[in-house]
């Protein structure tokens, strides 16, 4: 005997119980997975076995149900239905109630009242947010300003008043230049004054006695020292002089005197 | 069913007509008086039409699910009102006996299904009992096979066959697949 003659034998067994309802609950579940997990040839047979008992009355009473049955049967339904609706209509009219009075009634004064109030103190809260986001942006500006103007003054007065004719001025070409190798840290600002033909070197976490040549290559390629610093501390200025002529274009670079080392 | 479900009373009226008389036949084979059996059908019906969204005709015909819930629904009353032998008494006898059968003994149940009683004296003693203790008496075949001492798979084997050999004139094609 093999599994699927056992399974088989199994599940027509349990449909001749099934069929007379003397299955569990538990059992009539893993029937009704096994019934749709088999071939569609045994589900047709097991179907056709049921209806066979089902439709099989050569063993009961030859009585027939007295005709009065019927409207007691269909007036019991009736009843019920009734008492399932009445059972059921608070539930239904819950909500249905609440929006049936509430569209007779239409808004009273008060809710009329607290709607505008929310709305004009919607509006309220936008038009301040909208003020405080300004102010607020006006006031970072304003530190901003403040913060660069002290701090240009200080550089001035470590590096010299000239310092000032080269910052924020519209004729200068500013570079900025880091070492290229190395995890030191400090920084070369050269700004060249194109119509006036000088400019200004801003060294800035120097190391003391550091010598760095600073370079222009022009547009014909030529390479041109501008100036030559000595670092005596971590900060440095230095004025130069160059020909206006070669300033358009020009490519700035630097380089450490003593190692070789470039900044770019 | 699907009419029924959506409570259409012609469907209901429908399905009342279609099968009143199997149900009606079947109340009387478990029930001792047609009073009862009354009761019961309307009270299948109104299960029936509480239950109509459950039908699946995929799984079943319509006649078998409308004699399914009859079953049960008898099955159930039988377990409700029927007066069970206690479970001493049947735990106190391990072996069937031939004497062992407590059907009613309403003469006119006896009557009525003469035919059943006759074709049930006519099977062996063990499908007898099962039948008479799970269908009759409505005992959970858990609880037959703990009266007999008898694992649970050998007594739904041995109800399945009795009841499948009960319509044997029939269905002897069944029976030999069985």
């Amino acid at each position: 005997m093999t599994n699927e003659i056992h399974n088989y034998k199994q599940l027509l067994e349990l449909a001749v119980l099934e069929a007379h309802g003397l299955l569990e609950q538990i059992e009539v579940d893993l029937f009704t997975r096994s019934f749709h997990d088999a071939p569609a040839s045994i589900q047709e047979e097991i179907v056709r076995i049921q209806e066979k008992f089902a439709l099989d009355d050569s063993l009961l009473p030859a009585e027939n149900p007295p005709a009065e049955l019927r409207k007691k049967v269909l007036q019991s339904i009736a009843e019920t239905a009734d008492q399932e609706a009445q059972r059921l209509a608070p539930l239904a009219l819950i909500g249905a109630r609440a929006s049936a009075a509430q569209a007779q009634l239409g808004p009273s004064r008060s809710v009329t009242f607290w709607r505008t109030a929310a709305v004009v103190l919607f509006g309220v809260a936008v038009v301040l947010a909208v003020i405080s986001l300004d102010a607020q942006t006006k006031a970072n500006r304003n530190a901003q300003i403040a913060l660069n103007s002290a701090t240009n003054t200080e550089l001035a007065d470590m590096v010299g008043r000239k310092f000032s004719e080269f910052i924020g001025n519209p004729y200068c070409q500013v570079t900025r230049l880091e070492r290229e190798s190395s995890h030191s840290i400090g920084y070369l600002r050269i700004a060249l004054n194109e119509r006036f033909g000088n400019g200004f070197v801003l060294g800035i976490d120097l190391e003391k006695g550091e010598e760095i040549i600073i370079q222009g290559t022009t547009l014909s390629g030529a390479i041109i020292e501008l100036a030559r610093i000595t670092a005596d501390g971590p900060i440095l200025g230095h004025g130069f002089n160059i020909d206006q002529s070669l300033v358009k274009g020009m490519t700035v670079t630097a380089v450490d005197a003593k190692t070789g080392k470039r900044w770019v | 069913m699907r009419r029924v479900a959506l409570g259409e009373e012609d469907a209901v009226a429908e399905l009342y007509d279609r099968y009143c008389a199997l149900v009606f036949k079947l109340s009387l084979q478990f029930l001792s008086n047609n009073a009862e059996a009354e009761d019961a059908v309307q009270e299948v019906f109104v299960r029936l039409w509480k239950t109509a969204d459950r039908f699946d005709p995929r799984k079943a015909k319509l006649v078998t699910w409308v004699m399914l819930i009859t079953r049960r629904h008898l099955i159930d009353r039988i377990r409700r009102k029927m007066v069970r032998p206690k479970q001493q008494e049947f735990t106190e006898h391990h072996e069937v006996s031939a004497t062992d059968t407590p059907l009613p003994s309403n003469t006119l149940l006896h009557e009525r299904n003469a035919l059943l009683w006759q074709a049930l004296q006519a099977l062996p003693e063990m499908q007898r009992t099962v039948i008479e203790r799970a269908y009759f008496h409505g005992f959970t075949l858990r609880e037959v096979s703990k009266q007999l001492d008898a694992p649970l798979g050998t007594v739904k084997s041995a109800l399945s066959r009795g009841l499948l050999r009960l319509r044997e004139h029939k269905s002897k094609k069944i029976s030999a697949q069985l």
